[in-house]
């Protein structure tokens, strides 16, 4: 249900940065595929901003649980996210203009759920379904071929636990509709009956 | 039904502020654990906005289908998120604020629970333990992928870090889970500063021993602190003591 080129040995993308300033040497994407990253513009570092106002080391991303924070590691001209002096840890939201120097960066993190939806908001994944229908009425297909459930809204991933699914016997649970029906069916003939029977 | 629920949240040993949030609506068998992220006291906010509002949202009606319950769990976790979402774009200070959820509705004779993160159900039936949720995390996904093996992952440096989280993003898609359920089923929701530190034999042990409901509950917390206590500790227990029987619409014929 994952794309295979997202679980490439460079690890699964997490997030991207895309460079929003000129003057930038290589790719305006720079993906991130590691919880814990550093920019700057020496070669070994994770992402490679090559700016003359970048630091060599000049910053480090990191995920923890689920939030993306950004550190400066004391670069030379200084990290801004949203126009805010980066002290410390400074929490990143979807969409955060950081600023290394004078190269600006906008952060866009991924949910892994948007690489397991399919753009065009297609079949989820339903893993190990059986018949499922209201308990109330009972189902008489339990056995049968997988039934696509398909919920409203898409879940990325349904699983009915491999427990079996508890079959009610149709005519056990419908038999209070047959007996009213029987009832009604009765009152009606004897009624009928009745008057018939006056005239 | 009938059942027995017991809950309780513990700050742990190194934390300074309990993050977590537990809700247990137990007239209408709703419960929820949310294990909340984010500076300055935000991931209190997010986990406590995220339990409230998907229990606001979710309200089954007698006679809904599975369809309709399914996507009434997906849809109360998402309004959730937008929601917590929201906010983080309009407070500087809840940027980046997220929680996980585990969300679990009591059926006729079934589950379904609703997950988004790393905080997980688990069903003990007959002595046996399963995990019934799937953690979306950074070191899940290293495992499915067989880069690590899931003791390897315990101690990951990047154990902690969720691929999926409600608030975080503009939109999320929950995973559903959805079993039946039977007399003397142990259900156990958990935030992860219980499951970091217990695998899942010493749960075992502890939900297979006599004791009631609190008293399990102490002793998870007790000995997850035990074992460092790094994170909040949130515990809620769910005892199926006996199932609607098969013909549950025969009092319909009475009234």
């Amino acid at each position: 249900m994952i794309a295979p080129e997202t679980h490439s040995a460079l690890g699964a993308l997490l997030a991207v940065l895309l460079v929003r300033s000129r003057g930038v040497v290589g790719s305006p994407h720079m993906a991130v595929r590691s919880p814990t990253l550093r920019i700057g513009r020496d070669p070994a570092t994770g992402l490679r901003v090559d700016h003359p106002s970048v630091s060599a080391e000049h910053a480090e991303l990191r995920l923890r649980g689920a939030v993306w924070t950004v550190t400066d590691l004391d670069s030379v001209n200084g990290t801004w996210v949203d126009g805010e002096p980066v002290l410390g840890a400074l929490p990143l939201a979807p969409g955060s203009e950081i600023r290394l120097g004078e190269v600006v960066l906008a952060f866009n993190p991924r949910d892994r759920w948007e690489d397991s939806v399919s753009p065009d908001g297609g079949e989820p994944s339903l893993i190990g379904v059986t018949g499922l229908d209201d308990a109330g009425v009972g189902t008489g297909d339990v056995d049968g071929p997988a039934s696509v459930v398909t919920p409203r809204a898409h879940p990325a991933r349904v699983v009915f636990g491999g427990y079996g699914y508890e079959e009610i016997p149709a005519a056990r649970s419908r038999a209070p509709a047959i007996w009213i029906t029987a009832a009604a069916v009765a009152a009606v003939l004897i009624l009928y009956f009745l008057l018939f029977r006056v005239r | 039904m009938r059942f027995m629920c017991a809950a309780r949240t513990d700050v742990g040993v190194v934390r300074s502020g309990n993050e977590d949030t537990y809700l247990m609506a137990s007239e209408r068998g709703f419960f929820v654990v949310a294990d909340g992220m984010g500076g300055h006291a935000a991931g209190e906010v997010a986990s406590e906005m995220a339990s409230r509002l998907v229990a606001e949202e979710f309200r089954p009606v007698r006679g809904m289908s599975d369809d309709e319950l399914m996507a009434q769990m997906v849809s109360s976790i998402r309004s959730a998120n937008g929601a917590i979402f929201r906010r983080t774009t309009l407070e500087e200070d809840k940027r980046g604020m997220g929680t996980t959820v585990t969300a679990l509705a009591l059926l006729p004779r079934r589950y379904l629970i609703g997950q988004v993160g790393d905080s997980r159900a688990y069903l003990l039936r007959g002595g046996v333990l399963t995990q019934i949720t799937k953690d979306h995390s950074y070191v899940q996904e290293q495992v499915d992928a067989g880069r690590l093996t899931a003791v390897e992952a315990r101690v990951h440096p990047y154990a902690n870090v969720i691929t999926r989280c409600v608030g975080s993003n503009g939109d999320v898609v929950p995973d559903l889970f959805v079993g039946t359920l039977e007399a003397d089923d142990l259900i156990l929701l958990a935030s992860d500063g219980l499951t970091g530190m217990l695998d899942d034999d010493d749960l075992r042990e502890i939900l297979t021993a006599d004791l009631d409901l609190e008293q399990m509950i102490d002793k998870l917390i007790a000995d997850a602190n035990h074992r460092g206590g790094l994170d909040n500790i949130t515990t809620i227990l769910v005892k199926i003591e006996a199932i609607a029987p098969p013909t549950g619409e025969v009092p319909a014929i009475r009234g």
